[in-house]
């Protein structure tokens, strides 16, 4: 399962970012005034840009730049649904403390993705 | 080349990517640390699976240290992005230094032996039988220090997340050296450590807006390519060059980190 979400995050990656580099896709922030802003802290980024934070960039998808999330939360998932696999084996072969371990790892990821960890 | 000498020096792109991006390009530390820990969690991802399956890593091992880690970089993220941006440069520039100084004076033990494994690693059930196919030892190894281990990667977590750099540097040494298990079994489990760890971070740097596309995305496919071109040449080239050469751009990244944040090389 990594080897596949790793191969599809990576693709998708290449694929979206030629989309955004190539103008094939606009982006959110035009390339040439990119240089004015990576410069910045990310608050005062988010601030000039007017770009959202969190998922807020699934609003946004039809944009060059934001696309590229896409791969990115794939690749930034893969982990997370491994340990749901993981849980799954120890309780069915019924190691319980490891069982509670990787789903207690599942409920660290899954508030660090929703952004409820780290807000 | 990050990705090439990542691989030839056996360190993570991390640790690399961030002294030396943040130090002599333009970007935000903000976004130098986001791409770091994408960075390294792609380049774990990429081994970890090939390591699991070859039974060098040990899942057992790894999950209840990672966890830890893992909850401790979340914290590390958050301080690493509420600090002023000089602070957090001027530390990294004394980790890297610390880094550096771990590379050069920690031996490596292949093979640990004549240890007891501690009662948490008893009732974890650390341990397992490894056989090494180079020196043709079957060896039946087995975990000590636990609760040191567990406070070690408690560290390395909140600074994997604190400074995006990723967590292979200071996972070998605390797994070998501290906790006694056999060198190559610690390699390949750190390197699906480090995917846990690096993964709850990366989220916070996700979310926060800390990625930027134009530099996260070329370099995870650089250093990707990098990676395995790095593995092709690992045969044909001196490890203890590629060592000094990875020391000597350590040095200078954390010195003009050190000077970058303290105000003195802008």
């Amino acid at each position: 399962m990594a080897r596949l979400g790793r191969k599809l995050g990576l693709v998708l990656l290449i694929l979206t970012f030629a989309l955004y580099v190539l103008r094939i896709v606009e982006p959110h922030i035009p390339l040439e005034s990119l240089p004015q802003y990576w410069t910045l802290p990310v608050d005062q980024y988010l601030a000039a840009t007017g770009l959202p934070s969190g998922w807020g960039w699934i609003a946004h998808i039809h944009r060059g730049d934001m696309l590229n999330f896409a791969g990115v939360a794939i690749l930034a998932s893969i982990t997370l649904i491994c340990f749901v696999r993981l849980a799954c084996g120890y309780l069915r072969t019924g190691d319980l403390l490891f069982a509670a371990l990787a789903i207690t790892e599942i409920c660290v990821l899954a508030l660090a993705a929703i952004g409820v960890a780290g807000h | 080349m990050l990705g090439i000498v990542a691989v030839l020096a056996g360190v993570g792109g991390g640790v690399l990517f961030v002294p030396i991006v943040s130090g002599f390009f333009p970007f935000h530390l903000d976004f130098v640390r986001g791409a770091g820990l994408l960075l390294a969690l792609c380049g774990a991802l990429s081994a970890g699976p090939a390591l699991l399956s070859g039974g060098m890593a040990s899942l057992r091992l790894a999950l209840p240290f990672a966890l830890v880690g893992s909850i401790t970089s979340i914290f590390g993220a958050m301080i690493g992005l509420a600090l002023p941006a000089d602070v957090v440069q001027t530390a990294l520039g004394a980790t890297i230094f610390a880094i550096v100084i771990l590379m050069l004076r920690a031996k490596r033990s292949e093979f640990p032996e004549g240890h007891l494994p501690d009662r948490i690693a008893v009732s974890l059930g650390l341990g397992g039988r490894f056989h090494d196919p180079a020196s043709g030892r079957t060896v039946d190894w087995k975990v000590h220090r636990s609760m040191a281990g567990f406070f070690t990667f408690a560290g390395i977590g909140l600074l994997a997340g604190m400074f995006g750099l990723g967590a292979g540097w200071a996972n070998v040494p605390a797994l070998n050296l501290l906790m006694g298990v056999p060198l190559k079994v610690s390699v390949a489990t750190s390197s699906f450590m480090l995917s846990i760890i690096d993964t709850s971070a990366a989220w916070v740097y996700l979310n926060r807006g800390a990625v930027l596309p134009m530099l996260t995305v070329p370099s995870i496919i650089g250093v990707m390519l990098g990676a395995r071109i790095g593995a092709r040449l690992l045969r044909v080239t001196r490890a203890a060059t590629i060592r000094r050469m990875v020391i000597g751009l350590l040095l200078l990244a954390g010195a003009r980190a050190l000077l970058k944040g303290l105000g003195i090389w802008a």
